[in-house]
C-alpha cells in the first residue's frame, strides 16, 4: 500500500494525507482518483457505485474495491 | 452514470470509421480538461476544422488541418487520465491507441503551469502508450503571477522531449516546428517505459503501473527544483484531530446517534400524531359528511372508506414527517461530512459482522423506528451492505415495541419489569450481530475483507436549500412507494374485521371475536400453544402487530373488551386479564409465556410499513423469504425460551 493510501485508510482528507506523506497535493488528488478508478477507495460524493453497475456481464473490467460484491463474480 | 469501478468498453479496432483520406500525419492534443487546449487547436488549425461524432458515441471529435506543422490535428475530449472513467476519456483512450481513425504518429501533451504534478501524470501516461511527446506548457502567465512558473529549458532536458512555453494569442509558430522535428526524431519521454499495459493486465499489476508514475512524476518535480505546495493546517484537519480521536470520537459519535434516536421518537412523535389526526381528523369528517349528504353514510362504503382507506392514508401521513425529518437529519450530517468520519469511527466494529462502517446509522436509526432505518440503508453505497442491512434492520428493537415490553413486563415481572426491558434491547443488538453474522455467511465468502477506504470529505456548512429538497423528494418516493402498499393492506385489515363468521351480525358491525379477522386469529392461536401463548386474545394482537407495534396494546384491549390503558405501565383490568389467559393458555407458566411472546414481538416482522420499504429494496422474493425465515426464527425462539424456562420456572 503506498503511504498516500495508507493515510487515507486512517482516516484524512487528501490534503492532510498529502501533508503527512510530503506530496505535493495537485498529485495527491490525481493519486486519489485513480485509486477510486482502481476501485481500491470512495471518493467524497462518488455516485452510488452498485446502482448501474453491469459488473456480471463484464467480469474481466472488475475492480478490485467489488471483491466483496457477488454481482462481480 | 456508471458504475466508476467498471471502466468503459474500449471500442474494437474496426469500429471507427475512416474519415480522413488525408496523407497528413496524425497528431493528437491531448491534456486536462480546461487547460487552453481548444485555444491551441483553433489557432493551429484556424478554419480548416471538421466536427464530428467519436464513432458509436455521442462524444464531439474536432479534426483540422494544421498547415504549418504539415499534420492533421485531433482534438481530444479533455482528461486527467488514460484510466477512463466516461465516455468522453474512453473516446482520448481509443483514439491515442488508434481505436477511432487512423493511428496517431505523435501526441501533443499540454501542460498546465500552474498544476504541473497533475499534468506530468497524464504526459507519463501518453508516454506509456508509446507514441512521441511533445509537450506545450499552458497557462504560463497564471503561473508567472503566482511567481510559480516552472522553466520550460530545464523541463525539457528533464523529460528529454520538446517543450514549448506556449502563448495562448499567439500563432502555436515554435510549437509546429517542435512538432516537425518530433515526427523525425526520437521524441520519447525520459525515464518511462514506452510500453503499455497489455488489455488483460491484472489489477495489481495496473496499480503498480499507476504507482511507478507517480514515482516518476514526484522524480520530475524534484528534478525541476519546483517546491511543493505547502499545505496549510485547515479547519477540517483541526476538527478532524478531535472528532478522529478514539478517546472523543466515539462519545461525540455516541451522542449524535443518541440525538437521532431522540428525533426519531421523541420529537418526531408530536409532529406524527398531529399528521395522522388531520386525516382522521377534518379528513375523516368532510368524507363521512359528504356520505351522508348523498345517502351512503353509516354503511359499508363510510366503512370502507373511512376505516380501511383514510386509515391507511392516515399511517402513510402520520410516517411522513418522521421520514421527513430522518431525510433531512441524515442529509444534514453527510453534507457536512460527518457521516463519513462516523463510518470510519465504526468500521472496525462493523466489519466484525461483515458491514462496514456506514451501515452503524440505519441499525441506530432502528431503535427509533425500522422504517426511516431502512430509509438510511438505501444510501450505502455497496449492494450487499444494503442487503445485509436491510434484513437485520427489523432485529433492531423500535420504540413502538417498547409499549408491548412495558406492558408485558409490568404485568408479569413486576419490580423486575426495567430488567426484563433492558433484556430485550440485549437481545436485540445480539440477534443483529448473530443475523449479520449468519448473512455473511449466505451472502459468500471473503465478504467485505476490503477495509473501509474512503476519502474523508473536507467538512461544510450543509446546504439548507438543496438537502430540503433532497429530503422532500426521498418522502413523497416514500409515500408514493410504500405508501401505495400500507393502504391496500389495511383496508384488507379492515375487511376482515368488518365481515362477520358467526353470531348472525351484520357487515361492519361484528365484535372481533366474531370477524373473519378473529376466526383467523382463533385458527392460528394453537400455532403458539407450544410458546405458551396459544390463545386468540394473542393470536389477534400479533396479527395486528403485524401491520404496526404500535397498535399491539390496544388489540389486546380491544380483544378483551377493556378500554385501552392511557399508560402501559399500569394496565388495570387488562393487566388481570392478561395474566389469566397467559396463565391458561401456558400451564401455570405465564411470566415464560409473556417472555416467550415478548421475544416473538421483537423478532418477528416489524411493521408493514417496514415490510413496504423492504419491498421496494429488495423485491418481493427476497421480502418474502426474508419475513417468513424471520417469522420462523421468531417462532423458534419463542418456543425454546417458553420450553427452557418452563423447565425452572
Amino acid at each position: 500500500m503506498s503511504p498516500l493510501l495508507a493515510e487515507l485508510a486512517k482516516g484524512a482528507t487528501v490534503k492532510a494525507a498529502a501533508a503527512r506523506t510530503g506530496t505535493d497535493p495537485a498529485l495527491a488528488e490525481v493519486m486519489a482518483q485513480e485509486y477510486a478508478a482502481l476501485g481500491l477507495l470512495q471518493l467524497p460524493g462518488q455516485p452510488q457505485v452498485c446502482t448501474t453497475c453491469h459488473a456480471n456481464s463484464k467480469k474481466g473490467l472488475a475492480r478490485l474495491g467489488c471483491a466483496g460484491c457477488p454481482f462481480a463474480r | 452514470m456508471s458504475c466508476p469501478h467498471c471502466s468503459p468498453e474500449p471500442r474494437p479496432k474496426d469500429a471507427g470509421i475512416q474519415v480522413s483520406t488525408l496523407e497528413h500525419p496524425v497528431v493528437a492534443l491531448v491534456g486536462n480538461p480546461n487547460v487552453g487546449k481548444s485555444s491551441l487547436f483553433n489557432n493551429a488549425t484556424g478554419l480548416h476544422q471538421e466536427v464530428r461524432n467519436a464513432p458509436g458515441t455521442t462524444v464531439e471529435m474536432l479534426s483540422g488541418v494544421w498547415k504549418s506543422a504539415g499534420v492533421e490535428l485531433f482534438d481530444l475530449p479533455g482528461t486527467y487520465s488514460l484510466l477512463a472513467k466516461s465516455p468522453d476519456e474512453q473516446v482520448t483512450v481509443d483514439a491515442l491507441a488508434g481505436r477511432l481513425d487512423r493511428q496517431p504518429s505523435l501526441a501533443v501533451v499540454l501542460l498546465d503551469a500552474t498544476s504541473l504534478p497533475r499534468s506530468l501524470y497524464l504526459l507519463g501516461q501518453v508516454a506509456r502508450t508509446g507514441l512521441p511527446v511533445v509537450a506545450a506548457m499552458t497557462m504560463c502567465d497564471v503561473a508567472a503571477a503566482e511567481g510559480r512558473l516552472p522553466d520550460a529549458a530545464r523541463l525539457q532536458d528533464v523529460l528529454g522531449i520538446p517543450v514549448v512555453a506556449m502563448d495562448g494569442r499567439k500563432q502555436p509558430a515554435e510549437l509546429a516546428v517542435a512538432v516537425k522535428g518530433a515526427l523525425t526524431g526520437d521524441a520519447h519521454v525520459r525515464g518511462v517505459r514506452g510500453t503499455p499495459l497489455p488489455a488483460d493486465a491484472t489489477l495489481e499489476e495496473q496499480l503498480a503501473d499507476a504507482q511507478s508514475l507517480f514515482v516518476w512524476t514526484e522524480d520530475v518535480q524534484r528534478q525541476l527544483g519546483t517546491p511543493a505546495d505547502t499545505h496549510a493546517v485547515t479547519r477540517s484537519d483541526r476538527i478532524d484531530r478531535v472528532l478522529l480521536h478514539p478517546w472523543v470520537g466515539i462519545p461525540v459519535f455516541a451522542f449524535l446517534m443518541w440525538a437521532l434516536f431522540q428525533l426519531a421518537t421523541t420529537v418526531a412523535a408530536p409532529v406524527m400524531d398531529w399528521a395522522e389526526s388531520l386525516v382522521t381528523g377534518p379528513v375523516t369528517t368532510a368524507v363521512s359528511a359528504i356520505l351522508s349528504a348523498v345517502g351512503l353514510g353509516g354503511g359499508l362504503i363510510e366503512g370502507l372508506l373511512v376505516d380501511g382507506i383514510l386509515a391507511g392514508v392516515g399511517t402513510v401521513f402520520s410516517f411522513a414527517p418522521l421520514m421527513f425529518i430522518m431525510f433531512l437529519a441524515i442529509a444534514i450530517l453527510d453534507d457536512s461530512g460527518y457521516l463519513a468520519r462516523a463510518a470510519f469511527v465504526a468500521d472496525k466494529a462493523m466489519r466484525a459482522i461483515g458491514l462496514d462502517g456506514r451501515a452503524l446509522l440505519p441499525l441506530i436509526v432502528g431503535f427509533g423506528c425500522n422504517l426511516p432505518a431502512l430509509a438510511a440503508a438505501r444510501a450505502l453505497p455497496d449492494a450487499r451492505q444494503r442487503f445485509v442491512t436491510a434484513i437485520v434492520v427489523p432485529y433492531t428493537s423500535c420504540a413502538a415495541r417498547l409499549t408491548v415490553y412495558i406492558l408485558l413486563a409490568t404485568v408479569f415481572f413486576g419490580p423486575n419489569a426495567g430488567s426484563v426491558i433492558f433484556l430485550m434491547y440485549v437481545l436485540s443488538i445480539l440477534m443483529v450481530i448473530v443475523a449479520g453474522l449468519v448473512l455473511r455467511k449466505v451472502t459468500g465468502a471473503g465478504v467485505n475483507r476490503q477495509p473501509l477506504l474512503m476519502v474523508l470529505p473536507a467538512y461544510q456548512v450543509p446546504r439548507p436549500l438543496v438537502l430540503l429538497s433532497e429530503a422532500g423528494k426521498r418522502t413523497w418516493g416514500f409515500m408514493t412507494g410504500a405508501g401505495k402498499v400500507i393502504i391496500i393492506t389495511l383496508t384488507v385489515v379492515w375487511l376482515l374485521l368488518a365481515v362477520p363468521v358467526r353470531g348472525g351480525y351484520t357487515v361492519g358491525d361484528v365484535p372481533i371475536e366474531d370477524s373473519a379477522y378473529g376466526a383467523t386469529a382463533e385458527a392460528i392461536a394453537p400455532v403458539f400453544a407450544p410458546a405458551g401463548f396459544g390463545n386468540w386474545q394473542s393470536a389477534s394482537a400479533l396479527m395486528t402487530g403485524f401491520v404496526a407495534k404500535e397498535v399491539v396494546v390496544g388489540a389486546f384491549a380491544q380483544a378483551y373488551a377493556v378500554d385501552e390503558p392511557e399508560d402501559a405501565a399500569e394496565p388495570g383490568t387488562l393487566g388481570d386479564k392478561l395474566t389469566a389467559t397467559f396463565d391458561a393458555s401456558s400451564g401455570g407458566h405465564a411470566g415464560a409465556a409473556a417472555l416467550a411472546f415478548m421475544i416473538f414481538v421483537l423478532t418477528y416482522t416489524p411493521c408493514l410499513a417496514t415490510l413496504a420499504e423492504q419491498w421496494r429494496m429488495l423485491g418481493p422474493r427476497v421480502t418474502l423469504a426474508a419475513t417468513g425465515t424471520q417469522i420462523a426464527v421468531a417462532w423458534l425462539l419463542a418456543v425454546a425460551v417458553f420450553q427452557l424456562l418452563k423447565l425452572v420456572w
